[in-house]
């Protein structure tokens, strides 16, 4: 059966200049208004395919396109008016128009405001991060991408619940702005999940397991499968510690959580400049503990944080974000680069066209240590083991108290019982400071790869 | 409708859809042996402003239409989108919406049926007493301006930021039982964060105010400003909370979140359906004291949650989740109401019409009892009074939940002590009910959005001073 039909007009959208004609039309009726010194567009689209299952079976199957345009108009006062739409009639395109004059006039002057970005020669652009299979991927194909968790259900232990699904998007960004820029990128992401839920002796446990990559052929379902399980079997024997101070080792999950993430989000330059990292008064600090080293790589083929340019159009680059302990720069777009009189360094972000203009990372490449995990592991007599916490620190203070969500005592050197009812808490300067160990081996979360991590002293609280 | 034109009267004029322009969907439903099926149209204007020490760093309005037909059949669903309003991509749609649910029922190990619901045509405005569509920009920016300058009365208070979205939303559903509603809907909501520094630490403090209604909602927001700037800089005098065992009272902000998280999540049916909720297997059974008493209400007008009909068109209920300690409901859609053999109970929502309605809250909240504070804080005598939330999560599966406070005092003597900042507490639902002693006599509400599926809802979270025995408390 036929389920859908197999066009990917979204990308056509692009590639036939679709964006590029509604940018002018929009420019044709801003240019005749003399009180508008900067325009800008920013137009996305994409088509996605999800199925998602329930006790291991399918249940729905959804195909959905959204595509949008997204306006930014500033005058010589740096006073930004914003509007956006997903309907591309004359008579939207007009009204976006005229409410982003209302908002631009109704904005306070914006002193910090310098310029939109200009066209650059250095463009970077990188191949293997649109995977033209998962413009025609149909349901079917899903299912038998779905198999090996779907064949959870044969284990000696069946799955009390089986949950999760598969996502794909293909689509693109088109940025157009009155310095001369012009410029789209396409891209495409997959997306697995599953959740188990265990129960034996009256005891309940989870797991759950994802993968994302810009390919469909990256996507390894039956490692979803397996890991998502094994976390539920080994969460049915859980215990309670002692409180007090522990070593800690961090899975690659843990480490991207716990770790990275606070950290990208408090080199945010729009953060710093506003109070609201606690990172923001040791850029050139030797603050880190010295076997730290994060590059962020933007240009790495097939990799969900790889882009040519940034939200504004300015090419992105690799940046040393912190090497030997150092931290060596913030992320910066044109608006908090245009603050400090420095260049931007091709960080600003959009989550779609009707977004406001932020900041955020690209690839984060954590480089590896010397000894294996397992070894790192093995020289702990009594520490924890945290694979995720579902928690946040206050990026203001860098304080960090947080639940275990699944975790295991280490003794003896070997991963025991599953935590329960147990937190941990820190400050994230002093666990950076308290890295002693990074393991060889690396693994991919999301847009990071990073290794095991092992930190001395943390204070772990428990019933 | 126009047939196969393109409607483009997309400034919050009516929808000019009507029932009758709709039925050629039963007869294709008929046609397309689908047993089931709706379509929800949606039309609106969202108006959102973000300021940063006083200076805009966005401002914005944003235009949008559209609508997504599911279509079920023989337990298997299908979900299409389509953004013209005209015959032509509505049918089109159908048939992609029909051809996934055809699709997905051949893997259904247990078919089950939709139930039928009322024909009935119907329809709801949420009423504005300022409108948010008359209210000009330059008002709504010298209101946020005026609330945000509130929090510099004190040199220590170095930031601030600031965001407000309002939203007019109309909405049409309609589904093969010849039902149909429209709702016009509108609400809105403000965050603030201060931040205070004296010079060697700095530490932040955010308030939130969302209404469903008009305008007038921000006029409650008055205040706040202020509000957070105190607490920003009481925090420059807190410490890191000690971890351990503590008895604790949870303010009603906190008590709120308490119950949304730890307990209303577990009471949403789909998760009970697919086995993924610890309450599962306790309905009728005993899951805390006898002074537990817990509600979902939409019709609390002045809460977030406040909602006259759900995503599907079924009108909204009251619903006793505990009583006297008895689990003795769930929240329901369609789907687990016809699955469970139980009345739906209105809690179908969805975050847009490209989204499809899973069980949701509304305004979840702890009745009251009788304590006032002076005598849970004499009862608590040593201990920790537990106040605002940042956060809180739920893992329904395993019946573990955590929440971030705001702030917390130490109580010595039945006296507030010294302030502490970031602790967090833990706990098992089923454990934590039972560990519930005092409650307070005055319940209190907080507005936030909700997020399950990747989908957030505006909802209701309340309660009163609520007194907890030995609780886990995160911290150093």
């Amino acid at each position: 059966m036929n389920i859908t039909q197999n066009t990917c007009e979204i990308i056509e959208l692009f590639e036939d200049g679709f964006f590029e004609a509604q940018a002018r039309r929009i420019f044709s009726i801003l240019k005749q208004k003399s009180s508008i010194k900067h325009i800008e567009i920013y137009a996305t689209a994409s088509k996605s395919t999800n199925v998602n299952f329930e006790a291991g079976f399918v249940k729905d199957a959804h195909q959905k396109t959204t595509a949008g345009i997204g306006l930014r108009i500033i005058d010589s006062e740096g006073r930004e008016g914003m509007t956006y739409t997903s309907d591309f009639s004359d008579y939207a395109l007009q009204l976006i128009v005229n409410y982003a004059e209302k908002m631009m006039k109704a904005a306070t002057p914006n002193p910090y405001f310098k310029d939109l970005a200009y066209p650059s020669k250095s463009y970077h652009f990188v191949e293997d991060i649109y995977d033209p299979n998962l413009e025609f991927i149909c349901p079917e194909d899903i299912n038998d991408i779905l198999q090996p968790i779907f064949n959870l259900k044969e284990r000696d232990l069946v799955p009390k619940a089986l949950s999760g699904g598969f996502s794909s998007s293909v689509g693109g960004t088109f940025i157009w702005n009155n310095n001369g820029i012009s410029i789209w990128e396409k891209y495409s992401t997959a997306n697995v999940s599953a959740e188990v839920s265990l129960i034996r002796a009256n005891m309940t446990s989870s797991g759950f397991q994802w993968q994302s990559f810009c390919n469909l052929k990256e996507i390894d379902t039956n490692k979803v499968a397996e890991e998502s399980y094994l976390m539920a079997l080994r969460g049915l024997k859980k215990t309670t510690v002692e409180t007090k101070e522990y070593p800690v080792v961090l899975s690659p999950l843990a480490t991207a959580y716990f770790l990275i993430d606070p950290l990208t989000t408090c080199i945010n330059a729009e953060r710093v400049q506003n109070q609201m990292s606690f990172l923001g008064e040791y850029l050139h600090q030797d603050c880190f503990s010295h076997n730290l080293s994060i590059r962020d790589d933007p240009h790495i083929p097939g990799k969900l944080g790889t882009e040519s340019f940034d939200a504004e159009g300015v090419p992105t680059k690799p940046l040393l974000i912190v090497e030997k302990g150092v931290l060596n720069t913030f992320y910066h777009n044109t608006f908090t680069a245009g603050k400090e009189n420095i260049e931007s360094n091709g960080h600003a972000s959009r989550s779609g066209y009707n977004s406001p203009v932020g900041i955020s990372s690209n690839n984060i490449l954590v480089d590896p240590g010397k000894q294996a995990k397992d070894d790192i592991i093995a020289e702990i007599k009594e520490g924890i083991y945290l694979e995720y916490s579902g928690d946040t620190p206050n990026y203001i203070t860098g304080d960090f108290s947080g639940l275990i969500m699944t975790g295991y005592l280490i003794k003896d050197g070997v991963l025991g019982s599953s935590l329960s009812e147990t937190m941990l808490g820190v400050n994230l300067l002093d666990a950076f400071r308290n890295i002693e160990e990074l393991s060889r081996e690396r693994e991919w979360i999301d847009e990071a790869l990073v290794p095991w991590t092992k930190l001395r002293n943390i204070k772990i609280s428990s019933r | 409708m126009n047939e196969n034109s393109e409607e483009i009267n997309i400034d919050l004029e009516p929808i000019s859809i009507d029932r009758e322009d709709l039925d050629f969907l039963r007869d294709l439903a008929k046609e397309r042996k689908i047993e089931y099926f709706n379509i929800r149209f949606a039309k609106g204007k969202m108006t959102s402003f973000s300021l940063l020490k006083k200076i805009t760093k966005s401002s914005s309005i944003g235009i949008g239409k559209g609508f997504s037909i599911q279509a079920f059949t023989k337990g298997g669903y299908g979900f299409a989108v389509g953004y013209k309003f005209n015959k032509e991509t509505i049918t089109e749609t159908f048939h992609n919406a029909a051809d996934l649910a055809h699709w997905s029922a051949q893997f259904v190990k247990s078919p089950f049926s939709i139930q039928q619901t009322d024909d009935h045509k119907k329809e709801y405005v949420i009423p504005q007493k300022i409108s948010i569509g008359n209210t000009s920009p330059d008002k709504k920016m010298q209101m946020l301006l005026e609330i945000e300058n509130e929090a510099y009365y004190d040199p220590r208070i170095k930031s601030t930021n600031v965001n407000y979205s309002d939203l007019e939303v109309e909405n049409i559903i309609y589904n093969n039982f010849n039902r149909f509603v429209r709702l016009k809907n509108s609400w809105v909501f403000f965050i603030l964060q201060a931040i205070a520094s004296d010079g060697n630490r700095q530490e932040g403090y955010h308030v939130s105010h969302g209404r469903i209604g008009g305008f007038e909602a921000l006029s409650d927001a008055l205040g706040l400003g202020h509000k957070a700037a105190e607490s920003a800089i009481e925090l420059l005098d807190s410490k890191i909370a000690p971890g351990g065992k503590f008895n604790i009272i949870l303010d009603p902000m906190l008590c709120g979140t308490f119950i949304h998280e730890a307990f209303g999540h577990t009471a949403e049916a789909d998760g009970v359906i697919s086995g993924e909720s610890i309450l599962s297997e306790k309905i009728g059974q005993k899951i805390g004291n006898p002074n537990v008493n817990i509600v979902d209400n939409p019709y609390l007008e002045t809460w977030f949650g406040y909602l006259p009909v759900d995503s599907e068109g079924t009108e909204t209920q009251k619903t006793q989740i505990v009583k006297n300690g008895e689990l003795i409901n769930f929240l329901h859609s369609l789907e687990t109401s016809s699955r469970m053999g139980c009345e739906p109970t209105g809690n179908g929502r969805a975050s847009g019409f490209s989204s499809l309605p899973q069980v949701r809250m509304t305004n979840t909240y702890l009745e009251p009892g009788d304590s006032n504070l002076d005598e849970m804080l004499s009862e608590l005598k040593n201990g920790l009074l537990c106040v605002n939330w940042k956060y809180g999560y739920v893992d329904p599966i395993e019946g573990t939940h955590q929440f971030k406070m705001a702030k917390a005092y130490k109580i010595e003597n039945g006296e507030k002590t010294q302030i502490y900042r970031d602790a967090a507490i833990s706990g098992l639902t089923l454990d934590v009910l039972n560990r519930i002693s005092l409650i307070g006599n005055k319940i209190e509400y907080d507005a936030g959005y909700c997020s399950k599926g990747g989908q957030h809802v505006p909802v209701g979270s309340g309660g009163p001073y609520v007194m907890l025995k030995n609780m886990i408390i995160g911290g150093r």
